[in-house]
Order: structure tokens, then sequence, then C-alpha cells
């Protein structure tokens, strides 16, 4: 019974590992394009990456836009509510830099993403376009998993 | 006196003025290149034209000279197409060198583009070539192409530094500036021509490509390489400082300043700077700690002063004073000790030999800029030749060190001569290896960060005001000594 | 007087709505799985969306003939750039026709907004946004691109040329 459970865990890991559940804090522009990424004519679930219906659920947090203190605030609810590990992707200049909102005061030195949470992966760009999310999702799933994907290989299979 | 009436605003200047002049009194731009008010006029450029009532032809403001009752108007239309036409001249063989010019943002050519210009050229023939990057001297750089042949340099090394260096040659479009055979623009004042040029013909090898004159912010400060006390202004960036130009005044300077004076930004800047506090003891094994914060450093050289003091007596705490510091900074220092008991005060004279030497134009051989003001607040200053013979016994100095080390060629043997005390506290801007042997280094502040008063040779009192923070843990005198003082009293 | 048409009583019940809705969702399923050519899905990173040729990408720092820099880091494009991200630092070169040249060139790319004023600032066609996207990579690689990345990247082949040749307008005596 044990040894059942067990392979059942390892498949479960398994398949937690390809796939990502996510979380979206799609704050500003960058939104947009965030939502272009997922929607049909970038799917973002072909690379496997589903919505999760709650932050507990997921192990992937998309941030994008400029962080004032209502987001920052937000922010870091949602990433203390995650069960960690946890992956995050700081989409668009604003969300990284604070961009020309923020340009070199000294007085007022910009708030960004990776001041409130740690990030893994930067997408430059304002907003940068869909093909740039999505492939930061495949730098972060070729992190995660090292190795040719089973999307790759398949693809490899059929265009032959 | 005559009465001239410029653009309807009326003047009374004195007999002799020129027309340009007394537009300048009155605030109202004229157009020139080659005018210049501490030169001879030469009306070459053509550009400063003015309509004068009842003359039929437009006239040069600068060799036009004021009668009672003129009546000038500098922006009719005649006036406006002849500035236009005479840029457009100026323009026919002018390179299109604006990317790599250091002049843009401060050209000349580009500012009267901008007012008077804004024409397409019409003119389709190969313009006139000729060398560029020419080297003129240790200080300049000459590109003959951008040359708009004003003359100012060549008035400039016959009437102010009397060497005759420049000169031009060849006639007509083939005219060029250039230096005579064998006399390379080498004299001390040479980096003014770079000041007075309008165009970027003549530019800085020390400036030269460093930064964008639109990324600087200036203010005004006095230099503080020698005595006289020239009135600069400091141009800067979040960088550090990059040049230092000469400022108008009548009383000290004129309109120029000396080469010399043109490196005294480089010890202000962050390469050169002491940036922490530097502790050395014995009980710390000897090794040199840095980064204590200022406030606890100075708290602690205030508790062992007043322990000297109580133990050894005031006699055995000496000041060695550089002449370098602001009259604010002695007056505090000097009170502070004065009040604790402590007389001996020493002056640091980094070359006696030609201190009071003069070059004529306005180098001075003392080279820190307050000496005078040091003589003054501080009664009783010793000699360097008392302090070599009464240094041994005493236990504690201060040393107020000079922030220009490259006026103190002295500093490596009176180093040597310091160390002979027991304790040293170095107040310095710059850091130097051969500081490394004291006990303590505070970072203090350079004069561009700082406050004060420096008094010239000649006794004029000239103030100025901190611009920029390059240390952020540097301390002036005044800071230090308020940073002192609670524990200083505390055990006595 | 105007006649509103508000959703009838109808609308409102459950089923009817619920059915039309996955009626249209199932009947999208069986196109794309008999249709699979007709899905507009843009399979990245298999295929790629054709970008128009004023697509602004990654900056492109363009060549002179004999392989070396454009620029002639006169900096407006630092002053221009609103997000304050290119910093350069010019040299004098050797040869006095390029008197000023940048040895250093640098354009910290999680700063940059991707506007194009640079290349719009540009008087010599040195800088341009180029066809690729804005590249993502993780936490700890280099976001600021030097001289190498710009110019000579293996992208390029070697570098672009720039269409402002100086040699020409030498010749004609400009």
């Amino acid at each position: 019974m044990s040894w059942l459970a067990g392979r059942l865990e390892d498949v479960v890991r398994r398949l937690e590992k390809q796939n990502q559940f996510s979380w979206l804090i799609p704050n500003g522009c960058c939104g947009h394009e965030i939502k272009n990424a997922r929607l049909a004519t970038y799917d973002w679930e072909r690379l496997g990456v589903f919505k999760a219906s709650h932050p507990e659920q997921a192990n992937l947090l998309i941030v994008s836009g400029w962080v004032n203190s209502a987001v920052a605030e937000e922010i870091k609810v949602t990433y203390d509510r995650m069960i960690k590990p946890v992956c995050v992707i700081a989409i668009g200049s604003c969300a990284i830099t604070g961009s020309p909102f923020d340009t070199f005061d000294p007085k007022r030195p910009p708030v960004t993403v990776s001041s409130l949470i740690p990030v893994d992966v930067y997408v430059p760009g304002c907003p940068p376009r869909p093909e740039a999310i999505l492939r930061a999702i495949l730098e972060l799933q070729s992190k995660l998993n090292p190795g040719p994907s089973h999307r790759e290989v398949l693809h490899e299979a059929l265009r032959d | 006196m005559p009465k001239v009436t410029i653009n309807g605003n009326t003047i009374e200047v004195p007999a002799g003025t020129s027309v340009i002049k007394a537009a300048q009194l009155l605030n109202i731009p004229i157009a020139h290149y080659c005018w210049h008010e501490g030169l001879s006029v030469a009306g070459a450029c053509r550009m400063c034209m003015v309509e004068v009532e009842k003359m039929p032809k437009l006239q040069v403001a600068c060799n036009t000279t004021v009668t009672d009752g003129m009546v000038v108007f500098t922006n009719t239309e005649k006036v406006k197409t002849a500035v236009k036409w005479a840029l457009d001249f100026h323009l026919i063989n002018h390179p299109l060198d604006c990317p790599i010019c250091d002049q843009a943002g401060e050209c000349k050519l580009q500012d009267y583009y901008m007012s008077y210009g804004l024409y397409t050229p019409e003119m389709n023939q190969p313009k006139v070539k000729k060398e560029k990057v020419v080297s003129l001297g240790d200080r300049v750089v000459l590109d003959q192409e951008r040359c708009i042949l004003c003359s100012r340099c060549v008035r400039f090394t016959k009437e102010v530094t009397k060497t005759h260096e420049l000169g031009i040659f060849n006639r007509g479009d083939r005219s060029q500036l250039a230096t005579f055979e064998g006399r390379p623009l080498n004299n001390n004042y040479s980096v003014n021509t770079v000041d007075i040029c309008p165009v970027g013909a003549l530019t800085s090898k020390d400036f030269r490509f460093k930064q964008r004159v639109w990324f600087l912010k200036e203010f005004d400060s006095i230099c503080n390489g020698c005595s006289t006390g020239c009135n600069v202004t400091i141009s800067y960036n979040q960088n550090g400082v990059f040049r230092v130009k000469p400022r108008v005044n009548h009383d000290v300077n004129g309109f120029w300043m000396c080469d010399s004076g043109r490196d005294i930004y480089k010890y202000t800047n962050k390469e050169f700077r002491l940036t922490q506090v530097v502790e050395r003891s014995e009980k710390l094994g000897g090794d040199a700690v840095r980064g204590k914060p200022v406030a606890l450093a100075l708290q602690e050289i205030g508790r062992q002063l007043s322990q000297v003091i109580k133990n050894k007596g005031a006699q055995s705490v000496g000041l060695v004073w550089s002449g370098q510091y602001t009259n604010e900074e002695y007056s505090s220092m000097g009170r502070f000790f004065k009040d604790l008991g402590v007389s001996q005060f020493y002056h640091w004279k980094n070359n006696e030999k030609d201190f009071d030497s003069f070059d004529g134009i306005l180098k001075r051989g003392d080279l820190n800029p307050n000496t005078a003001g040091l003589k003054k607040e501080l009664a009783g200053l010793k000699s360097w030749a008392d302090f070599e013979k009464q240094v041994s016994p005493l236990e504690m100095i201060f040393v107020m060190g000079p922030e220009n080390f490259g006026a103190y060629s002295d500093l490596e043997e009176n180093v040597k001569v310091i160390k002979k005390a027991k304790e040293v506290v170095w107040f310095t801007a710059c850091e130097s290896s051969l500081l490394k042997e004291f006990k303590w280094l505070i970072p203090a502040k350079s004069f561009v960060e700082k406050s004060g008063t420096f008094v010239n040779s000649k006794g004029l009192a000239q103030a100025f005001k901190a611009g920029l923070t390059i240390v952020p843990d540097a301390v002036s005198l005044e800071e230090a000594v308020k940073g002192m003082q609670e524990s200083a009293r505390m055990v006595s | 007087m105007s006649v509103v048409k508000r959703p009838s009583q109808k609308s409102k019940w459950y089923i009817p709505g619920v059915l039309t809705g996955l009626g249209i969702t199932i009947r999208h399923m069986f196109f794309n799985l008999l249709h699979r050519k007709d899905i507009f899905t843009i399979e990245y990173p298999e295929e790629r969306y054709p970008y128009s040729d004023r697509f602004k990408g990654n900056h492109i720092l363009t060549v002179k003939k004999d392989g070396s820099l454009r620029c002639t880091a006169c900096m407006l494009c630092a002053t221009y750039c609103p997000a304050e991200c290119i910093s350069i630092t010019a040299a004098e070169h050797d040869d006095p026709n390029v008197e000023k040249y940048p040895i250093s060139y640098e354009i910290d790319i999680l700063r940059c907004v991707f506007c194009g004023l640079c290349e719009e600032a540009c008087p010599v066609d040195a800088i341009r946004m180029g066809p690729e996207h804005q590249t993502a990579a993780l936490a700890g690689s280099r976001f600021v691109y030097d001289i190498n990345k710009l110019a000579y990247r293996p992208n390029l082949k070697g570098g672009v040329l720039s269409h402002v040749d100086d040699e020409e307008r030498k010749a004609r005596g400009l």
C-alpha cells in the first residue's frame, strides 16, 4: 500500500515539475500581453501552464505593471500565501526597474518587484511580445527540467 | 556722459564705450564672435551689425563708439537678415562635426543658428579641407576646419600673456590658425584660449570627450590653487567634477585663470579622496581599520585628547595648520583648542623659497588659498622650523592636512617629521600611501563641498557656497569640532 | 421617445444559457479537431509571427564597411532616452578622420522601454531597433548589453552595415 502511495507520489511530483499552475497579477499594460499569451493566439497551455484557482495551489507567480503601494501589498500577501517553492516571473520594465516613471531620482528610489520578492525570470520590454513571455516560461521549464521537453520531442517526431 | 537708446531703452555710459558694451549693460543680446571685453577690438566676424538711426548702412557694434543721443536698433528685419548672412558665410566651410565636437551645447554657431538662422544652405561647392586634431601644446588641441578666424586667441596671446604664439596664416578661405615655428602654446594661461574660442576649434586635452556639456551643472566657487583666489565656475554631475572655468571678477582675476588652477578639480573627485575613517592602533594589531562611523571616531578622538591633556598637560598637544581651510574652520577649531588650553599652533608653509613670488599676471607662489585668513584668525602661529625642534615631546598632534597634494611637493619629508610624535590625527581630503602610518585619518571635505570664506593675498575675503557632495562621510573642521567637543569636555 | 430593449425574462433561465454557451465551445472543439491547419494558434517557438520592417526589438549597433562601429559617441541617444538606460564613454581615436568613438556603449535592457527614440535621435544611423523580440532570461544573466552583444552578436552575422557612409560625404567635399 505504501509502495503504491510512493509510486503515485513520484508520478504526481513528475507531473508537478512539468506543469506550472500559475497565479497572475496582471497589473498595468503588460497585463494585456499576459492575456494575449494566455489566450488562443499564443497559448501557454500548450507549454503546460494551467490556471490555479487560488494562490495556495499555484507554483508560478507572474507579476507585471508598475508597483505602487497597493500592488506592493498585494504582491507580498499573495507571495506569502503561496506554498514554496514558487517560481516568479517579472514582466515588463515597470515591474523590473520602475522604468521612465522612476528615472534616477536619488530622493525616491524606484520600487521594483525584486525588492519585494525573489524573482527567477525577467522579461524586458514595454510591453514584451507574447513570444517573449512564452520564452520566459520555456526558460523556466528548461531550468526546472533540463533536457528536451516532451513537447519538443513530439514536434521533432511530427515534423518528419 | 553720452546717452544712448538701444531698442527703446536708454542708458548713460562713460565716453568711449562701444555700442556692444552699452547693449551688454542693458542686457540686450547682440550676436558676436570676435569681440571680448578683455581683449582689443578686431571687427573680424561682422556679426554684431546694428542699425543706427540716420546712418544709411549697418554698423558693427563693437567698433562704434557711443555718441550722445544715438538711437540703435538690434531687432529690425535689416539687422536680422545681415546677421543671418554673416552666419551663413561663417558656416560655408565649417565641417559637420557637431556629434564629435566638444563645444556642442555651448557653441555660438549653434546658438545663433537657432535664433537667427534656420535656413536651407544654398552652397553647393566642396568645403575647404584643413588639418584636424593639431596638437598646439601640452593642453590645447586645434581643429583648423572648425576655426572661424575670429582671432580672439591670437589677440589673447598678444595682449594678455604677451607670448605671441598664435597667428593666422595664409589668405582668403585658405586662412588657418597655427602656432609660429618653434613656439608651442605652452604658457601657463593656454587653456583660457579654449574658454574664449566661440566654436570647437580649440579644445582642452584634459576635458576632451569626457562629458557632454548639457549633462553638467555649474556652481560658483573660488579656486584653491594659490593665494590669488580667482573666481571660478565648477562643472559637475553625479559622476564627479569635470572642469573648472574662470568667472569675471575685475578686483581679483579679471577674465582669466592660470592652467595650474585647472587641475584643482582632480583632487576633489572620488578617485583621489579618502572616503572612510582609517584607524591604526596597537591593540587592533597594527593594521589599518577602515569604515568606522565618523561620529564615533571623533568622539573617541575627543576622549583621547582630554585624557592626554589631563595626564600630560596641554603643552603636549600640538596642531599643524596648512593654509587650505576656510576662515570659519580656523576660527572654530582654533577656539576649541584654545579653550582646552592648547597653544602650540604651527604653520605648515609648503614652499618657503618662492612663497612671495608672482608671475606678473595671476599666479602667485603661495599655493594655499587662505594663508592670510589663517594668520588673521589664529594669532601666535609658530613656524615649521620651531615644529621640527619641538615635535618629539608632543603626545598628540592634529594635522589639518592639505587638500591639493600637487601643491605640497614637500609632503614626503614633512610626513617623516610628523611621524616623530606619538599619536597623529590627520584631517585630509585626499588619500595617499604616504599617510598610512598615522593613527587616525579623518576624511575632510574638499572646497567644493563646504561653504566658507577664503582671504586672498590682497586681503579680500571671498565667500563661497558648497555645490555638491562627493564623499558623504567627509567632515569640515567645524563639524569635526562639534563631534569632538562633547567627549573632550566630559573627562576634564 | 426611445424604445429600450431590455433582456427578456427568458435569458434569465439557467439551462438554455448554459446550453448555448456549451454549444459554441463544443462546436469550436470539433472544428479544431477536424481542421487542424486552420487553427490560428501560433505554436511558438516552432512557428513565428512575421514582424513588420519597423518592429522595435533588441537594439543593433551598425558598423562601417571596415567592421568598426558607426557610432561617434555624440550621446544624443543617451540624452533623448526617456528611461536613461544608455551609458556611453567616449574616447579619442588615432585616425583624425574618425576622431571620436565609444569605448563602452551599454544599454540596460531592463530599463529600456523600446520606444525607438534613440533610433530617431541618432544623426548617423548608428543604432537601430532590430527585428528580434525582447528576449527573456533567467535572473543572474547579464542584462546590461555591451558593444559585443549589440553590434556583433551571432544573429547579426558579423554586423549590420550602416546607411550613412562618411566616405561618400567626404569625397563629395561636405
